[in-house]
C-alpha cells in the first residue's frame, strides 16, 4: 500500500469508522492494487461458515449475556462470601475471584463491571477499604479471569492462530491462578494491615448459599469437566452450556422470563456478530498479507533490530501493552495474531505459549492508563473522574505486570501443562 | 471506543415507531437463530450416547448459523452505536462536530458494505453457475447458502445508510439546539 492510502486508512480508523469497515476498506484496496478479482475477498469472507468452533463464540455470548441479566451474580457473590469472607482482607478476595469467574463467563467486555460493580462497590466501602482501593480493584478484577474456561478470547484466539483450544486453556490455567492470587493477596495485605473486619465464617450460611446456587454450581463443573477432561469439544461444551443456561435461568430459577430471550438474543447478536464480522475482514485481509509475504518482512525488520529471544519478547510485551489499551481485545486478536505467530515462531517461541502472553497482555491493556477501556467503562458506571480512575488503577496494574513478565519470561508456567512436556 | 454491551432501555427511548418494529423483529429472529444452534448442536452430543454413527449435517448447518449471525448482528450492533472502533479523536470534539463525523464514518461504510453486497451477488451467480449441483448437507444446495451473503450485506448497507442520515440530522438540529436558551 502507498503511503498516502495507508494514511487515509488511519485517519478512518482514529476517527471512529467501525474496524470491520476499516479493515474491509484496506482489503478491496489490496486486492484493487494486485488486480484480483473482487470475488476473492467475498470468498476469503466466506470462510466464516466453514471455520469449525466458531459456534462456540455466540453460544458461550449468549449463556454469559443471560448470567449477567439474571441474579447468577448476586448469588456468585453470596456463595464467594461464604467461602472466603472470613479471610482477613476477605471482602476484596471475594471481588476477584467473583469478578474473575463472571470474566470467564461472559469474556472480557465490561460486562462483569456492569454486572458486579454495583453490587461489590458498596460492600468493599462498607467493609471500610476506601473509595480508591475499592475503585481499583474493581476497575482491574473486570479482566483477569479471560484465560479460564469458556473465555471467549481465547477461542477466538484459538481459530485465529489455529492452536488447540484446549491446549490454551490447559496453559493459561497456573497464569490465570497468578492473577487472581496476586491481587487477592494484595487485598488480603491490604485487610490485614488495616485491621479490616472480617466476617465469621458460618457452616449455616454456606450451606444457605450452597442451595441458592444449587442450580449454577453444575455449571462450571460441566464446562471445566468438558472440555480439560476432553469429553466434550469446545463447540459442543458451548451448547451444553448454553442449554444449560438457559434451562436453568428461565426455567429452574425463573430469574428470566421468556419474553426477555428476545432482547438478550439480540444483545448477543451484537456482541458476536460484531466480533465475527471483524474477523471476516480479517480473514480476507490477513490472507492477501501473507500473499505479500508480510510477516516475512516485518521478521527482516526485527531481526536486523532484535538480536536474542529476549528482546523479541520485551519489545512484544511493550508493544502488546500499546495494542491492548488502543483496540478491543477481539479485533487486537485477528488483527495481530497472523503477523506476530511466525516471527514469533523464527524467535523460538511456542504457539501456545505466545498464546497465553498475548491474552495476559491485552487482559492488562483493558486497564493500563490512559485509554484502557475498562477504565472508561468504570468512569460511567461509577461516575468518578477517569483521573481518578487512574490512580486507582495504578498500583494493581503494577502488579499484574510483574506477574505478566512472569508469564512472558518463564514459559515452563504455561508450558508444563501441555501434553508432551 | 465503543462498549459493546448496550444498553437497551436508551435505545429503546430514542427509537422510531419502525425502528422499534425492526428492533423486535431481529429479537425473534435472534432467538430463533440461538435455540436453533442450541437444537442443531445438541442432536450429534445426544446421537453419539445412544448410536456408534456421527451424523454429518448438524455441524455445516450451525456454521451457515454462525454466518448469518454475523451480518444480521453487525446490522444490530449499527442500530444500537456499538460497533468495536477505536475512535481516538471524537470525544474531544463538539457534540455537532462529532455527529458530523459520524455521519462521514457511516456513509463510507455503507458504501464498502453496498459494494461488498455488490461482489456477493456475482459470487453467488458464479456459485449457481458452475458449482449448482453441489450439496452442502441433506438436499441443501451450495449455492443457496451463499444468498447468506448479498441479503446480509445488503441489509447491513441500509443499516448503515440509516445511521448515517439519522447522524446528519442530529447534526443539523444540534445547532439549532445550541443556538437555543438552555
Amino acid at each position: 500500500m502507498s503511503p498516502a492510502i495507508m494514511l487515509a486508512i488511519l485517519v478512518l480508523a482514529v476517527i471512529g469508522m467501525p474496524l470491520f469497515a476499516v479493515m474491509g476498506t484496506s482489503a478491496v484496496v489490496n486486492f484493487w492494487r494486485a488486480e484480483i478479482d473482487f470475488q476473492a475477498v467475498i470468498i476469503e469472507f466466506y470462510q466464516l461458515a466453514s471455520k469449525p468452533m466458531l459456534q462456540a463464540l455466540p453460544l458461550f455470548g449468549f449463556s454469559g449475556c443471560l448470567l449477567a441479566q439474571s441474579k447468577a451474580p448476586q448469588r456468585l457473590l453470596r456463595l464467594s462470601k461464604a467461602i472466603l469472607g472470613w479471610l482477613p482482607g476477605g471482602m476484596a478476595v471475594v471481588c476477584v475471584v467473583a469478578c474473575a469467574f463472571l470474566t470467564a463467563f461472559t469474556g472480557a467486555s465490561g460486562i462483569t463491571i456492569v454486572a458486579l460493580g454495583g453490587l461489590l462497590l458498596p460492600a468493599l466501602e462498607k467493609d471500610g477499604y476506601g473509595r480508591q482501593f475499592s475503585l481499583g480493584l474493581l476497575t482491574t478484577s473486570g479482566s483477569i479471569g479471560l484465560l479460564f474456561p469458556p473465555s471467549l478470547p481465547v477461542i477466538l484466539y484459538g481459530v485465529v492462530s489455529g492452536v488447540s483450544i484446549d491446549a490454551l486453556f490447559r496453559a493459561g490455567l497456573l497464569p490465570g491462578v497468578l492473577l487472581v492470587a496476586v491481587l487477592a493477596l494484595y487485598g488480603i495485605w491490604w485487610g490485614w494491615r488495616r485491621k479490616l473486619p472480617r466476617s465469621q465464617f458460618s457452616v449455616r450460611e454456606l450451606r444457605g448459599a450452597l442451595w441458592d446456587a444449587r442450580y449454577e454450581i453444575p455449571l462450571p463443573l460441566l464446562v471445566l469437566g468438558g472440555i480439560y477432561g476432553g469429553w466434550l469439544a469446545i463447540s459442543e461444551a458451548a451448547v451444553v452450556a448454553a442449554v444449560y443456561v438457559l434451562i436453568a435461568e428461565t426455567l429452574l430459577y425463573r430469574d428470566v422470563p421468556l419474553r426477555r430471550l428476545g432482547p438478550i438474543a439480540r444483545e448477543t447478536a451484537i456482541l458476536t456478530g460484531g466480533i465475527l464480522i471483524i474477523l471476516g475482514m480479517a480473514l480476507a485481509l490477513t490472507n492477501y498479507m501473507i500473499d505479500a509475504d508480510v510477516p516475512g518482512q516485518l521478521f527482516e525488520f526485527a531481526q536486523g533490530r532484535m538480536t536474542s529471544r529476549f528482546a523479541f519478547l520485551v519489545l512484544l510485551n511493550l508493544f502488546l501493552l500499546g495494542v491492548g489499551c488502543m483496540i478491543d481485545i477481539y479485533a487486537a486478536t485477528v488483527l495481530v495474531v497472523p503477523l506476530i505467530l511466525p516471527i514469533a515462531a523464527e524467535f523460538g517461541v511456542h504457539p501456545t505459549h505466545l498464546g497465553v502472553i498475548f491474552l495476559t497482555n491485552l487482559a492488562i491493556g483493558y486497564v493500563t492508563p490512559p485509554v484502557g477501556l475498562n477504565l472508561f467503562i468504570a468512569t460511567i458506571r461509577f461516575r468518578e473522574p477517569i483521573l481518578k480512575l487512574y490512580w486507582s488503577a495504578l498500583p494493581f496494574v503494577v502488579l499484574l505486570l510483574i506477574v505478566l513478565g512472569c508469564v512472558t519470561y518463564i514459559p515452563v508456567l504455561s508450558l508444563f501443562a501441555l501434553p508432551g512436556n | 471506543m465503543t462498549m459493546p454491551t448496550s444498553e437497551p432501555s436508551q435505545e429503546e427511548a430514542t427509537e422510531s415507531p419502525l425502528g422499534s418494529w425492526i428492533r423486535r423483529i431481529e429479537e425473534v429472529l435472534f432467538a430463533i437463530i440461538l435455540i436453533g444452534m442450541m437444537v442443531v448442536g445438541l442432536i450429534p452430543v445426544l446421537a453419539r450416547r445412544f448410536f456408534p454413527v456421527g451424523l454429518a449435517w448438524p455441524d455445516p448447518l450451525s456454521r451457515q448459523m454462525v454466518l448469518w449471525i454475523a451480518l444480521l448482528g453487525a446490522g444490530a450492533a449499527t442500530q444500537a452505536r456499538s460497533h468495536i472502533a477505536v475512535d481516538a479523536v471524537t470525544h474531544f470534539l463538539s457534540r455537532r462536530a462529532r455527529s458530523g463525523v459520524r455521519a462521514l464514518t457511516h456513509f463510507l461504510s455503507a458504501v464498502l458494505s453496498g459494494a461488498f453486497a455488490w461482489f456477493s451477488v456475482a459470487f453467488v451467480r458464479d456459485m449457481a453457475e458452475f458449482e449448482a449441483d453441489n450439496i452442502a448437507f441433506l438436499c441443501v444446495r451450495e449455492w443457496w447458502l451463499t444468498l447468506a451473503l448479498p441479503i446480509g450485506f445488503a441489509l447491513l448497507a441500509l443499516r448503515l445508510a440509516i445511521a448515517c442520515i439519522q447522524d446528519v440530522r442530529k447534526s443539523i438540529r444540534k445547532t439549532v439546539e445550541e443556538g437555543e436558551p438552555a
